[in-house]
């Protein structure tokens, strides 16, 4: 039968292409799965918060009550200022700043009250914000000789969730370009890639496409400036810094992108390569859900990740609209793995050369 | 002037090129030799395609290069791909427009790369190597699965443009290309094995080429 024969060369054809089926067929599935595991809690219990003093005349004792306090409901950092924690508080180091009054512990005194700040930028914290004031409170009064009262201010504007999701939406589109289209565009030229090398260098085919495609990021920027203006939303998507970690993140991809098509020989398997860290790209980053949301481990591995500082950085620009030094450290950091992925791409050149 | 000089490449286990030493100057010269036994790796080593493991290699700056495999922009039209590399090479635009009409590009202008048959393609492929006017032009295989027409002009566009530059053809078509060439350099198991000038092209076309795969054994003749 035509179709027996027709299946046992999808079979042989199976055989030739079993990587790519394990790929698609198991080790994607795996990534979803265990993706979806990452969230722990609907109310995280052990999110970072910042703990500082509302004035000079806090004790360390003071804190120390505090922070024992808040242990059991969150993962309380001590700052030494107010300045520092709400420092913190926009590079998402924290999700909270709960200030600490004075003399905790001095029965004579009248009520003690504690501030909680939340950013108005960290959408999906801001339910577990409430909790957690509520929390503060209960907790705290029960514990203190002083009567205690804990009340919620939010820093920034209060955004909604559709807001919260547009510097996520850029970031995963910057992925698609630099991860999907780009090696597309890279695998198409290998049709022409040794009259290429004849006439300039690979280097120069690279350089021309990631300027190119760079520039082109310039619309999806004005497209999500206009559509949010439209919205009535008050987003900060065309800006210097927006543009600056836009740029970094993409070159960082597009550089990777481009290393691993060299690496693969342009064909299929750079492209399967590529799409498997724009996933990783997109579960590792934090661009949805804050890394606090996640375990301990997963914290500290996402915080390993380039592309969560562009995570954070691009939310801080558009939706917190904060000037480019608070953050300088980062894109520093960033600009400096694009170096890294220059000379990664440079060695890769040089291997592909030798093995032509 | 085009040459190399004791020039050796290995891939793995396989010796491509083992100390070859040849030179050509002006006109056209056909390099023959089975399958396999080092002609493309010597002409991309040439190229600056493939890194040599040893010895020299003396090109022009301006070298350009026809693949046996037309490398050309599929999605892009024929004069897009032209614009490309002219704009590359800066190749001038009056000596564009003589190799369209010498190779009878015109009435493809318009058409994707994608689209054209395989003799068209090889043309097109031709028209962008010479669109710089290299010194040195290198063809590989210029003219396998070509109809004779499309054979005949592809010769003609080569040997005339030999004139003036050094053109390098590998082929296993020396028939074609008669008594247009100036040397035939036969390689043969990774070395030149014999070079026959025009004053020993009497004994006919290809004739080196016969003695020595002659000499390789009796496997030649029909096969069944």
């Amino acid at each position: 039968m035509d179709v027996t024969s027709l299946l046992g060369k999808e079979l042989t054809w199976g055989r030739h292409k079993f990587v790519a089926l394990l790929v698609i067929l198991v080790v994607l599935p795996a990534i979803f799965a265990y993706s979806t595991f990452a969230f722990q809690h609907v109310l995280p219990t052990d999110a970072p918060v910042g703990v500082a003093p509302q004035e000079a005349s806090v004790t360390e004792d003071d804190l120390n009550i505090a922070t024992a306090a808040l242990t059991f409901f969150s993962d309380p950092q001590t700052y030494d200022s107010e300045d520092a924690a709400m420092r913190a508080l926009s590079r998402e180091r924290v999700y909270a700043v709960i200030t600490v009054p004075p003399d905790l512990t001095d029965e004579s005194l009248g009520t003690a009250h504690f501030e909680v700040y939340v950013s108005g930028s960290i959408v999906p914290y801001q339910q577990p914000a409430q909790a957690l004031t509520s929390i503060v409170s209960y907790t705290l009064d029960d514990q203190l000789p002083r009567e205690v009262t804990a009340s919620r201010t939010v820093v920034g504007t209060d955004y909604n969730l559709s807001e919260y999701m547009i510097p996520m939406f850029l970031l995963a589109l910057v992925s698609l370009v630099a991860l999907v289209y780009l090696p597309y565009t890279f695998d198409q030229e290998a049709a022409v890639i040794d009259r290429l090398r004849v006439e300039t260098s690979l280097y120069a085919v690279v350089a021309s496409k990631l300027a190119f495609f760079a520039a082109l990021l310039v619309v999806p920027l004005a497209v999500f400036d206009v559509t949010s203006a439209l919205a009535g939303t008050d987003l900060h998507v065309l800006s210097l810094g927006t543009a600056l970690v836009t740029l970094l993140t993409f070159l960082l991809l597009g550089l990777v992108a481009t290393t691993l098509m060299l690496l693969l020989g342009l064909g299929t398997w750079g492209r399967i390569a590529n799409l498997l860290v724009m996933l990783f790209v997109l579960t590792f980053s934090g661009l949805a859900y804050p890394v606090g949301f996640f375990s301990p481990a997963r914290r500290w591995f996402v915080r390993q990740v380039p592309t969560h500082y562009s995570a954070v950085t691009a939310r801080g620009f558009v939706l917190r609209d904060d000037p480019i030094g608070l953050y300088s450290d980062w894109l520093l950091g960033l600009a400096a793995c694009v170096v890294v992925a220059a000379v990664l791409f440079a060695g890769t050149v040089e291997l592909y050369e030798r093995r032509a | 002037m085009v040459g190399v000089s004791n020039l050796t490449k290995t891939y793995g286990d396989t010796i491509a090129l083992d100390g070859v030493t040849v030179e050509w100057g002006n006109g056209l010269h056909c390099i023959a030799g089975p399958n396999g036994s080092g002609k493309t790796t010597l002409m991309r080593v040439l190229a600056g395609l493939t890194r040599p493991d040893g010895g020299g290699i003396d090109t022009p700056d301006s070298l350009g290069y026809a693949f046996q495999e037309p490398n050309i922009y599929p999605d892009l039209t024929v004069s897009e791909n032209l614009d490309v590399f002219q704009s590359l090479t800066g190749g001038r635009a009056a000596w564009r427009e003589t190799l369209v009409e010498r190779l009878r590009l015109g009435p493809e202008r318009d058409r994707k790369a994608t689209n054209l048959s395989g003799g068209f393609k090889k043309k097109l492929d031709l028209a962008l190597a010479l669109l710089k006017e290299p010194d040195a032009l290198i063809l590989d295989e210029p003219l396998a699965d070509l109809d004779p027409a499309t054979r005949r002009r592809l010769v003609a566009v080569a040997t005339s443009y030999a004139d003036d530059n050094c053109v390098l053809a590998c082929t296993h078509n020396l028939g074609a290309f008669r008594e247009d060439y100036e040397t035939l350099t036969v390689v043969v198991d990774a070395t030149v094995q014999r070079r026959q000038t025009r004053s020993e092209l009497e004994s006919g076309p290809g004739a080196a080429y016969e003695a020595v795969l002659d000499e390789a054994g009796p496997k030649r003749g029909n096969g069944f």
